[in-house]
């Protein structure tokens, strides 16, 4: 979306426009679903947790003054919303689950190598597990991660580098 | 060229960020683990770009925008009670206000005794105040021809 389009249909829902807020929360809920969504091991959470977003988006619109991207802000959120979630609950898995099972020939079957990738995604830190979900969908750029994370672009790289190591380690 | 420089950057090579050198990639050939963990990386690598994530569901947009609307309910829900509460509060003056009103006689009554007190405190006061009476003319005297003076002095100077 174009940067006035945005501003345009900022200043729509900050005048109260419903209909300008539904076309937000239908322009941003897929990538704000599929980041929760990889961010999150509870998937019973999911739906929840990205209405949350958007409950939160809705009652700081009033506030927005547009200095970051409307996207970034809402990636800042999800990154919060998350922390939030996870902090409010134990881990739901221990280390020994990340383990590399006994398999004859040592290959990953897809559906296991996912189910191992997402055990290890919850080990990582917070930022690098948010930079991992966010990073790998389309449409989110490096610049906007940096952003929201209020951290240099270079770190942004670093982190995401540093982050596929850590799940190569604990793949091992 | 050791594992340690290998491993390094390995995510590098999976990812197609970097392409190892000759160097690099003689020992990947020879070494089992550097190979693994090459294998490794590009397996995650490979996961991570065709990683599907589901969309929205359908009816989510209306779901949110229920959920405001309930919420903003629920604030103004809260405010009606604070002020139905103030009502309430303000009619109960009102009810005691007229009730006061219609009993007159009380209403007298209070304000003859209250006559009373100030008639007696007023007495005792002058009865107090009766010996030195001239010492008070002499001081509102005074004091009343320093206000003139001043009002004089303040005229002439503002002209």
């Amino acid at each position: 979306m174009a940067d006035f389009d945005e501003r345009e249909l900022v200043a729509r829902c900050q005048r109260g426009d419903d209909g300008a807020f539904a076309q937000l929360v239908d322009q941003y809920k897929h990538l704000v679903y599929a980041m929760i969504y990889r961010m999150m091991s509870d998937r019973g959470q999911v739906e929840d947790l990205a209405q949350d977003v958007f409950l939160k988006v809705h009652r700081g619109l009033s506030y927005f003054r547009g200095e970051a991207r409307l996207s970034t802000w809402i990636y800042r959120i999800v990154a919060n919303v998350c922390v939030q979630a996870r902090s409010g609950r134990r881990p739901m898995r221990s280390s020994s689950d990340v383990t590399e099972p006994a398999s004859a020939d040592g290959a990953f079957a897809d559906l296991e190598l996912r189910d191992r990738i997402e055990k290890a995604m919850e080990k990582l830190p917070e930022n690098y597990r948010f930079l991992i979900a966010a990073h790998y969908l389309k449409g989110v750029q490096y610049e906007a991660l940096a952003e929201s994370l209020n951290i240099p672009l270079g770190t942004v790289k670093t982190h995401i580098f540093r982050a596929k190591r850590q799940l190569r380690e604990l793949l091992s | 060229m050791t594992c340690r420089d290998v491993l390094d950057r390995v995510e590098a090579f999976a990812a197609g960020d970097q392409q190892p050198d000759g160097a690099a990639r003689a020992h990947i050939e020879t070494c089992l683990h550097c190979a693994a963990a090459l294998a490794k990386a590009r397996r995650i690598e490979t996961f991570l770009t065709s990683w599907a994530a589901p969309e929205a569901p359908p009816r989510f947009t209306a779901t949110v925008q229920n959920r405001i609307r309930r919420l903003n309910w629920q604030s103004e829900e809260r405010i009606d009670r604070v002020f139905n509460g103030a009502m309430v509060a303000a009619a109960l003056l009102v009810v005691v206000g007229v009730a006061g009103m219609f009993n007159v006689e009380m209403v007298v009554a209070g304000a003859a005794t209250l006559a009373d007190v100030l008639a007696l405190a007023g007495a005792a006061a002058v009865e107090k105040a009766a010996p030195s009476m001239a010492t008070y003319v002499a001081a509102m005297g005074l004091l009343a021809s320093a206000v003139v003076m001043w009002w004089w002095t303040e005229g002439t100077f503002d002209r």
